[in-house]
């Protein structure tokens, strides 16, 4: 037997369920009670060891890089946990084997309700942290699933939504704050965990993680002020509600607080953030639960109270207060539980849970009604009854814990008020509902439930009875276990006894008693007080929903302002954000912007290039109106720039950049033709000189940039500069230089760019028509002599030309892979020219405008080039087969290399004169359009 | 004679000129498409610089990538721009906004 | 000297993916619109040869080859395996997507398998380059993609937006590349990374940093630089959107890992403050932004911006395990926006593309299964237990405390409780709402089987994150 297993027999068991449904309803309920049975069945073997003192850890390895083990644990307090999850449970399965009707599926409840047990005992047993995190989290999801059981209600969906949206969320942040914990003791086990306290408390870390761990616990626990989500979750089916306030759900809250009391208790802060939260809880349920009418929300009311008089407990810190609040648990669950399969057989039986309505059912349901009286009674702190015991003990600790403080009897008065308001709705549960005259019109006629159903509720009670006359024989070894668990230490003396003689406790047990009577006998008027005046203005559910519209409102109006789709507002935000990214950079990176190089006197040459650099793209700029005219001064810095590179010796770089630049524009001019040439018009003033404002700081960002880089003698750039470059030019050239497989790298993943390039044209463009206009901006008419004879003629005489040329160069670079790159761009200038002096019909027939084929092809032969190497393993170009001597071209070898660059020739070719035709072919009003394709709309 | 720093400041001043572009012509696509050429022509005049005055010929590498790369971009970028004139009859920047939260 | 052919061995999936890519190239060219599924089964066939190669030649050693620019390593093959598996799933869902709307072409494959190939590309980049070879293969594939639905206003809308952009980013990037080679004299990664330690240039090294970031943030999508991610993801078709939104996202990691780490780490205490306003910005805005949303797609935007913060978090720790934790991010991110478009394909059909969030309405009515599905990858991005989207944020949380950073590893829990409402949205919407359209859901059985995997895939992920979690730190090497 052992620990994990019980788990996985639970939630394997959900399973099953889910399964056997489909062979008749009760088959589910039966086999979830039998899976319950054989969890306690595995858990019991363990018990008489756990009651000799033993604390039973299990590792399995799971997630070992981040250090964790799937790891439970089982010592006095999880042992208390699981068989109360396990024990209620069981009884909870009975019980909603008669509750739900013909109409619910029994199978999912079950499954649901299995699953929801699995989480529950997986954060009783875990020893981790994290492991005890993820139940955590489960047990909101699969109890969001129990309380929207009924789907088709209205409450029970928003009731569902909103516990899930709060203890999930508080689940987050307890994520935040066990990670954190787990950092301060350096683990995220328990047993670790437990015995680091003085280095957690001390910890620099230890407030934030403490408000993130409490906030996880708050929020399951329903403290105030996130105790709203309960009330609502009482939609879902009762006994889900019975099972979620009594042993599961919002204990996981308090049995938090138990779990981690002896790593985190004992700040002023623990105290401070524990009680507060504790005792405005106390008071808020007790006081509001006296107001419901609905008898559920009398008791859900009455859980957060319960729950609020725990968290005070735990707050208060001393071992004995510790004690009582386990004790509370154990007694809480018990009369809890019964109190709601209670009210479930009254709204069974009876159709309504309104107490205006619900009279005097004594008569028509007497067994049933003396159960719920005992249950209640215990609940309001009857003696004789086990509620009167943890009660006593808590006014005890409430007194002595006051008597330390400044404003000591507060916290003693405060506990009383909320004790009389406990005795005030205890009583309205028991003589508005069985007395009080007669039933208001209820839709059935009140009777007895079935036997079976009554049971678990007469087993509860019974140990009602049992705890509150006989304690010490009952109670105690459980209790004294636990609370070692919870104190990790051996826990203090404490005694059960019911007399303890008249002390403090026991006065403000009666004053509880005698002002809970007198409060209900004037419960009218504080009805009237409560509607006209409280519940309006109380309404936590409103706060909530206001929140969520609100953040949802914010979302929605950040989204109008921002996300306006606009690519200017884009582009400004892209900019400032570079600019502030910069100037952070900037600020951040130190020292002074300008460093104490000596600045060097200029060369008229460069002088002068720079100056028509400079004035070219500004002209551009500028000329925005015009696009010809920018269109040709782009050209000319293009030429320029070519021109800086024949300075810097890049011959080969020159010419690739003159056949770039010619490419360009002839496709510039084609997408030109199409596109309209009327401009918009301007924006208004303010906006262009806030768009000035920002493109002269971006432009004085970049200046600065280089100021720094310039102004800095960068020594290992100078070294390298006097050691490696000839004053005034020469250096190396990128022709005279090997780099070894460096360019062959960077041929294959340009040519395969330019493809790209091509085949994403290629499909966006494949036979879309566009008409071109017939006249230029001015309104002149293109001249319909579309082919000149004088420049056909000359072009088909270029041709030839042309392509002497490229086989030229192709071969003067055999060994230089730019050689096919600059031939192809060369041949397919050629070509275009033919395109736009022939026409497209007669080059057509003459080649094929799908060069796909050309492409494929060469991508392949440069891609198989390589591989070749590899496999006859040796570099396969260095390998020549011989020389060969042609005239005008001197030596050359026909190497592999050769191929590779026939490659990357076929490629730029094939790449170019797709972009061009297709951009070409695009219109159809001056050419013929390919036949059968048009598809212009 | 000319000094690495003298290209570097016409490059950042190409920089500046070509983000002063994509600013001022916000209105028209295919400005926005130059200025952004413009962009790249001044990193190149960085790489060649940087290459030729460390003597490293990397950077000139580096170019020849750029500009065949450069012109793959722009023809993309001109053919999603026929292709977005085709569909709505405008280049104008700020017709296109049908897409927002 | 003749110039030699590369020792291409180190890069075989690479030269396998380009070739197949120019013989599904040829091949697509013969087929007639019936038979075009050969051209889905190649490039099927592609993403499994990859695989192959890559993994059974998987080792923990460096190589670098192509004089230092290509380096294959133990991250490299891990990345480059979730890429094939991404870019498989990816082709998997968008065929039936595809076939209802005339956009079943070759075009989308070969496109596909190019960008596959720059992602390789980055991913096993050494020097700057190469860096700038794989992310424009990657940039162009995206751009005609985008624009592939050629009669769609949306599609060529966000095309042009992300082409304007994201050539504007390749500027930036390039430009903080000049700097950086301006400053340390070289290209390649190992000598930047050494120079970068030695030198005293800092400044200009902040600089070009810092274009340098601007490019990696646009490329992950981070706040302030993510403005072309909604845009995109709604007006792309859903197909496409699911390509940019998974394996791209891998690549753009690595990306962010060889340039900062292998190339700028002396710079760490730079980048770092630069990722923490990035991270804090993309949390801020990724998560409030998207609880306004009604289109389904554009939330998933604004979510994976949330996701690129959380994942930046990682990263900006500097270490090893913070890389891990990260890696760990990427990868779980991939997977669940996979589940996420997957759901958005699965229930369109032509003419109704399911991409508003009240498509999903009553999805429990018409199908339990799948709304239990979309289930478990809402609570995963939400990063709720068990699921594997939760152990992503542990991972990164954890590692973002061990640096001492908690005040940020709050912000980013407070932003991940904020995140929770609109994932929380879906699962209301899917399982109380009623259905508006009750039309039953037809699609390809080989769809059914891997959307389901894909989500169940998750939360077994979510139950026994351990052999991933492993990986990823023995491929960062912090084993």
């Amino acid at each position: 037997m052992n620990l994990m297993s019980i788990i996985i027999t639970v939630f394997a068991g959900s399973l099953l369920t889910a399964w056997v449904s489909r062979f008749g309803r009760l088959q589910a309920a039966w086999v979830a009670g039998l899976i319950t049975l054989a969890a306690l069945a595995q858990l019991l073997p363990m018990v008489p060891s756990v009651f000799a003192g033993n604390t039973h850890i299990e590792h399995w390895a799971w997630f070992p890089s981040v250090g964790l083990d799937l790891s439970f644990r089982l010592d006095g307090l999880a042992m208390l946990f699981a068989l109360l999850i396990l024990g209620i449970g069981l009884l909870i399965v009975l019980y909603a084997r008669y509750y739900l009707s013909a109409r619910d599926c029994m199978g999912r409840f079950y499954s649901y309700l299995l699953m929801f047990m699995g989480a529950m005992l997986g954060i009783a047993l875990s020893e981790n942290v994290i492991q005890l995190l993820i139940f955590w989290e489960l047990t909101s999801l699969t109890s969001f699933l129990l309380i929207s059981y009924w789907q088709d209600r209205e409450e029970a969906r928003q009731g569902a939504r909103m516990a899930l949206a709060i203890t999930g969320a508080g689940g987050l942040a307890l994520l935040g704050g066990l990670i954190m914990l787990g950092q301060i003791a350096g683990s995220y086990e328990l047993s670790v965990i437990l015995n680091s306290g003085d280095q957690i408390r001390a910890h620099p870390l230890y407030v934030p993680m403490l408000v993130l761990v409490l906030l996880g616990a708050f929020t399951k626990s329903a403290q105030f002020p996130f105790h709203f989500w309960l009330p609502n979750a009482m939609a879902a089916p009762t006994p889900v509600s019975a099972y979620l306030h009594s042993a599961t759900m919002v204990k996981a809250g308090v049995f938090l607080l138990a779990r981690l009391f002896p790593a985190l208790s004992g700040t002023p802060e623990w105290s401070y953030l524990v009680g507060g939260a504790g005792l405005m809880t106390l008071l808020v349920g007790a006081v509001f639960a006296l107001f419901k009418h609905d008898l559920k929300g009398l008791l859900a009311y009455s859980t957060i109270s319960h729950l609020g008089l725990i968290t005070l407990l735990f707050a208060i810190g001393t071992p004995l207060a510790a004690v009582a609040g386990v004790f509370h648990i154990i007694n809480h669950a018990i009369f809890k539980a019964s109190l709601f399969m209670a009210a479930g057989i009254i709204d069974h039986e009876a159709g309504s849970r309104d107490m205006r309505k619900l009279n005097g059912l004594w008569k028509y349901m007497p067994h049933t009604a003396m159960l719920a009286m005992v249950a209640s009674a215990a609940m309001a702190g009857v003696p004789l009854l086990n509620g009167f015991l943890s009660k006593e003990m808590f006014f005890a600790e409430a007194a002595s814990a006051g008597s330390h403080l400044k404003l000591g009897w507060l916290l003693p008065a405060a506990v009383t008020i909320a004790g009389i308001f406990a005795v005030a709705y205890s009583v309205r549960f028991i003589h508005d509902v069985f007395y009080n005259g007669e039933p208001i019109d209820l839709p059935k006629t009140p009777h007895e439930p079935p036997r079976w159903m009554k049971l678990p509720v007469e087993l509860l009670v019974a140990l009602c009875l049992l705890v509150g006359i006989l304690p010490q024989a009952t109670v105690q070894p459980l209790l004294e276990i636990a609370s070692a668990g919870v104190l990790q230490t051996t826990p203090p003396d404490f005694d059960l006894a019911i007399w303890h003689g008249v002390n403090i406790a026991l006065i403000m047990s009666v004053v509880a008693l005698v002002g809970g009577g007198l409060v209900y006998a004037m419960r009218l008027p504080l009805f009237r007080l409560h509607d006209e005046h409280l519940a309006p203005r109380l309404q936590a559910k409103a706060v909530f929903d206001h929140i969520m519209s609100a953040l949802f409102r914010f979302a929605s109006a950040l989204t109008r302002a921002l996300d306006t789709g606009s690519l200017q507002r884009m582009l400004v935000l892209f900019f400032a954000g570079a600019l502030v990214l910069g100037v952070g950079g900037f600020l951040m990176g130190g020292g002074p912007l300008s460093g104490n190089r000596a600045m060097l006197p200029l060369d008229p040459l460069s002088l002068m290039a720079a100056l028509i650099l400079i004035f070219g793209t500004l002209a551009v700029v500028m000329s925005h109106r015009q696009r010809f005219t920018a269109l040709i001064l782009i050209g000319v810095v293009g030429l320029v720039v070519s021109l800086i590179f024949v300075k810097f010796s890049g011959p080969d770089l020159a010419l690739t950049q003159l056949s770039v630049e010619v490419v360009t524009i002839v496709l510039l001019l084609l997408a030109l033709y199409f596109l309209p040439q009327s401009h918009s018009a301007e924006s208004p003033r303010w906006r262009r000189a806030r768009d000035l404002v920002v493109a002269l700081l971006a432009g004085t960002g970049a200046a600065l940039l280089s100021w720094a880089v310039l102004s800095r003698p960068f020594t290992s750039i100078s070294d390298y500069f006097l050691a490696n470059s000839v004053p005034g030019g020469g250096g190396s050239n990128v022709v005279n230089v090997i780099l070894v497989d460096f360019r062959g790298f960077d041929t294959l993943g340009e040519i395969t760019v330019l493809a790209l390039a091509a085949l994403g044209i290629f499909a966006m463009l494949e036979r879309i028509y566009l008409p071109g206009p017939d006249a230029d901006a001015q309104g002149r008419p293109w001249n319909w002599d579309k082919h000149p004879a004088v420049m056909a003629s000359f072009a088909r005489l270029l041709l030839p030309l042309a392509l002497m040329v490229s086989v030229f160069i192709f071969l003067r670079g055999h060994n230089l892979p730019g050689g096919g790159f600059i031939a192809g761009l060369v041949t397919a200038v050629a070509l275009i020219m033919q395109y736009l002096a022939n026409g497209e019909e007669w080059t057509q027939d003459r080649l094929p405008a799908n060069t796909h084929p050309m492409l494929a092809m060469g991508l392949l032969i440069a891609t198989l080039t390589g591989l070749g190497s590899w496999l006859f393993g040796y570099p396969f170009l260095t390998s020549s087969f011989g020389h060969f001597h042609l005239p005008f071209i001197g030596e050359f070898e026909l190497a592999t290399a050769m191929a590779f660059d026939l490659g990357v020739y076929l490629v730029v070719v094939g790449s170019v004169l797709l972009i061009l035709i297709y951009l070409g072919l695009m219109h159809g009003a001056s050419h013929r359009p390919a036949s059968g394709k048009e598809d212009y709309r | 004679m000319i000094q690495l720093s003298d290209y570097l400041i016409v490059s950042a001043i190409l920089f500046g000129l070509s983000v002063a572009g994509i600013f001022l012509n916000r209105k028209n696509m295919i400005i926005l498409l130059m200025s952004i050429e413009l962009m790249l022509l001044a990193v190149n005049i960085n790489f060649i610089a940087f290459s030729y005055y460390l003597g490293d010929t990397a950077g000139q590498v580096f170019v020849f990538f750029i500009l065949t790369v450069a012109a793959a971009e722009a023809a993309i970028g001109l053919a999603i721009l026929v292709v977005l004139f085709r569909n709505r009859r405008t280049i104008n920047v700020q017709d296109m906004d049908s897409l927002k939260g | 000297m003749p110039f030699a052919i590369p020792n291409y061995n180190v890069a075989i999936p690479e030269m396998f993916v380009l070739g197949m890519a120019c013989l599904v190239l040829i091949v697509d060219l013969f087929l007639t619109e019936r038979s075009r599924t050969v051209t889905y089964l190649l490039s099927q066939a592609t993403m499994v040869g990859a695989a192959v190669l890559t993994l059974t030649t998987y080792s923990q050693e460096v190589v670098l080859a192509f004089s230092g620019t290509f380096v294959r390593d133990a991250m490299g093959d891990v990345l480059k395996a979730f890429i094939y598996l991404s870019a498989f799933i990816v082709f998997l869902y968008a065929k039936p997507y595809l076939q209802a709307r005339k956009l079943f072409k070759g075009e989308f494959y070969v496109l596909g398998l190019f960008g596959v190939l720059g992602m390789m590309v980055l991913v096993s980049a050494h020097s700057l380059l190469t860096v700038y070879l794989g992310l424009e293969l990657l940039a162009l594939s995206l751009y005609a993609m985008v624009a592939l639905q050629r009669d769609s206003i949306f599609a060529s809308e966000s095309a042009m937006k992300y082409f304007i952009l994201g050539a504007l980013a390749s500027g930036m990037l390039l430009y903080g590349m000049s700097m950086l080679y301006g400053a340390t004299g070289s290209l390649d990664l190992g000598e930047i990374s050494r120079e970068v330690a030695t030198t005293k240039m800092e400044l200009v090294m902040v600089f070009g940093l810092v274009f340098i970031v601007v490019g990696l943030a646009f490329k992950l999508g981070a706040v302030p630089f993510h403005m072309w991610m909604p845009d995109v993801y709604q007006g792309a078709p859903t197909a496409v959107t699911l390509y940019i939104a998974s394996a791209p996202k891998i690549a753009a990691f690595a990306m962010v890992i060889r340039l900062l780490n292998d190339g700028l780490y002396g710079l760490h205490m730079h980048w770092q403050d630069m990722l923490v306003i990035l991270a804090i910005l993309s949390m801020a805005v990724g998560n409030i932004f998207a609880i306004a949303q009604f289109n389904l797609k554009r939330m998933l935007a604004y979510s994976t911006i949330a996701h690129m913060g959380y994942l930046l978090l990682g990263i900006l720790t500097g270490s090893g395990d913070g890389y891990a934790a990260a890696m760990f991010y990427t990868l779980s991110y991939a997977l669940m926006s996979l589940g996420g478009f997957g759901m958005i394909i699965l229930l369109s059909r032509a003419g109704f593309e399911a991409d508003r969030l009240d498509d999903f309405k009553g999805l429990n009515e018409r199908s339990p299964w799948y709304a239990f599905m979309m289930l478990i990858l809402m609570f995963s991005m939400a990063g709720v237990p068990p699921f594997l989207g939760f152990w992503a944020k542990v991972s990164v949380l954890r590692e973002l405390i061990h640096v001492d950073m908690t005040w940020l590893a709050i912000v980013a829990v407070v932003f991940s409780i904020i995140g929770a409402f609109y994932y929380l949205r879906i699962v209301k919407l899917m399982y109380f709402d009623k259905a508006e359209d009750n039309s039953e859901i037809k699609q390809d059985l080989d769809l059914h089987v891997a959307l389901s995997a894909n989500s169940l895939g998750i939360l077994v992920l979510g139950i026994m994150p351990g052999p991933l979690m492993a990986l990823c730190a023995s491929a960062i090497g912090v084993m």
